[in-house]
């Protein structure tokens, strides 16, 4: 096997959640310390370090966290709030709903 | 008469963490309700009440922007909502100009997702064509909203990302099978049952049981299926040795530098059978058939999908 050209922090990352069955994506809201918590779970041949899963589980559970006090710690809106008007057409309310 | 607004096929925006958008070209867009209605189930002639119960859509999709797909979506899926690495989903159809009216500033139809699961469906490529991937966006409701809120006057994003990507050199269980006729890469992501919330039609929330990924392979050498494969039946097949590569095609060019990290390759992890030995009929070439069921090998998961990497032509 040719050896993976593991470098950087981040590629070593993205090798860890890819090796988790995760997009690239997560990497983007990670932190500086969320990104080398997740690249130490791998050496410099891509193999994971023992104990790798579980590590790598509560490298997510805190990042998850992280992301959620985020979100409530701005006051305006988000961003992903649906602008749902009469403009955008029928509007599908829930059953007993007027 | 009123120019009537036609639509054809736009883009798919998605969100990152931060509300980052990245607008992804799409080749094919289908987008059903599964609307449910039934009747009161009376013995009369005609229904008496006909009520909807429930209303799920799901949106499938294909593009040739792999790497940009991939990066939104992971094996295992991937939830669409605040809070979450991908914020939100936007399904957007261009509307084209005609001759009864020109375009106004904001002429296009945007369908957007708050809520929802992102699944790959299938990785394909074959002779010469571009590879395509197809995912599907399962949407779900936000507790007060409907799974997709309608929007027909909104402006095309910008940039929309165009990538295509060519059939690569392959080795499947340590042996190279050059020239393939194609493969397709079934991701087979098993959700779940939808089930809606206490008095609603849309369901609330959704979850992957189970990943299933099965390799077909077409390919023309016959000889690469050996007496030994046949003896046993079958043939380990481990990320270290299982490779599919695809190649970046460059724009008014051909193909990206091979050195160049750009390009797909993807490792497997299973075992690979011979499918079909022979399927041949008068006048034509012969090919076989492999089929690689994938699994777990106690570390990775069993598709790496990796599209930043440099082609090997002899992988």
């Amino acid at each position: 096997m040719k050896p993976l050209s593991l470098i950087t922090v981040d590629a070593r990352a993205l090798h860890v959640l890819a090796a988790h069955g995760k997009a690239p994506v997560v990497l983007r809201g990670m932190d500086e310390s969320e990104r080398a918590q997740l690249a130490a779970l791998c050496d410099d041949s891509g193999k994971l370090v023992a104990a790798a899963g579980e590590k790598y589980r509560l490298a997510m559970i805190a990042h998850y966290e992280r992301l959620k006090t985020t979100d409530e710690e701005f006051d305006e809106p988000s961003p992903v709030v649906p602008e749902w008007s009469a403009a955008d057409g029928p509007d599908l309310k829930r059953d007993g709903d007027k | 008469m009123p120019a009537t607004p036609e639509y054809t096929i736009g883009c798919v925006s998605l969100f990152d963490a931060v509300a980052a958008a990245t607008h992804v070209s799409l080749t094919n867009v289908d987008f059903p309700t599964n609307a449910e209605v039934s009747d009161d189930g009376s013995g009369s002639l005609y229904a008496q009440q006909m009520c909807i119960t429930g209303f799920s859509p799901v949106a499938a999709m294909n593009s040739k922007a792999i790497s940009q797909i991939l990066a939104f979506i992971g094996l295992n899926g991937q939830c669409v909502g605040a809070g979450l690495d991908v914020s939100q989903i936007d399904v957007v159809q261009r509307q084209m100009e005609n001759c009864d009216s020109a375009l106004g500033v904001t002429p296009h139809l945007r369908d957007r997702v708050t809520k929802g699961l992102l699944r790959i469906g299938t990785i394909g490529v074959a002779g010469r064509e571009d590879a395509t991937i197809s995912f599907i966006l399962d949407t779900l409701a936000d507790g007060s909203n409907g799974p997709v809120a309608r929007n027909p006057g909104v402006a095309m994003p910008t940039p929309v990302v165009s990538e295509r990507y060519g059939k690569g050199a392959c080795k499947l269980a340590g042996v190279q099978f050059p020239k393939l006729d194609g493969w397709d890469l079934e991701f087979n992501v098993q959700m779940d049952e939808k089930l809606p919330d206490d008095a609603s039609i849309w369901p609330a929330t959704a979850g992957v049981l189970t990943v299933r990924p099965v390799l077909v392979v077409k390919h023309r050498d016959l000889s690469k299926v050996t007496d030994a494969l046949l003896a046993v039946g079958a043939e380990e097949a481990a990320h270290a040795d299982t490779v599919l590569q695809l190649v970046k095609r460059k724009n008014a060019g051909a193909f990206e530098d091979f050195g160049d990290s750009v390009h797909g390759r993807i490792t497997l992890n299973g075992l690979l059978l011979p499918d079909n030995l022979v399927s041949v009929a008068a006048q034509q070439k012969a090919t076989g058939t492999l089929r690689l069921p994938c699994s777990f090998d106690g570390s990775n998961a069993p598709v790496l999908l990796n599209f930043t990497s440099p082609y090997d032509p002899t992988p």
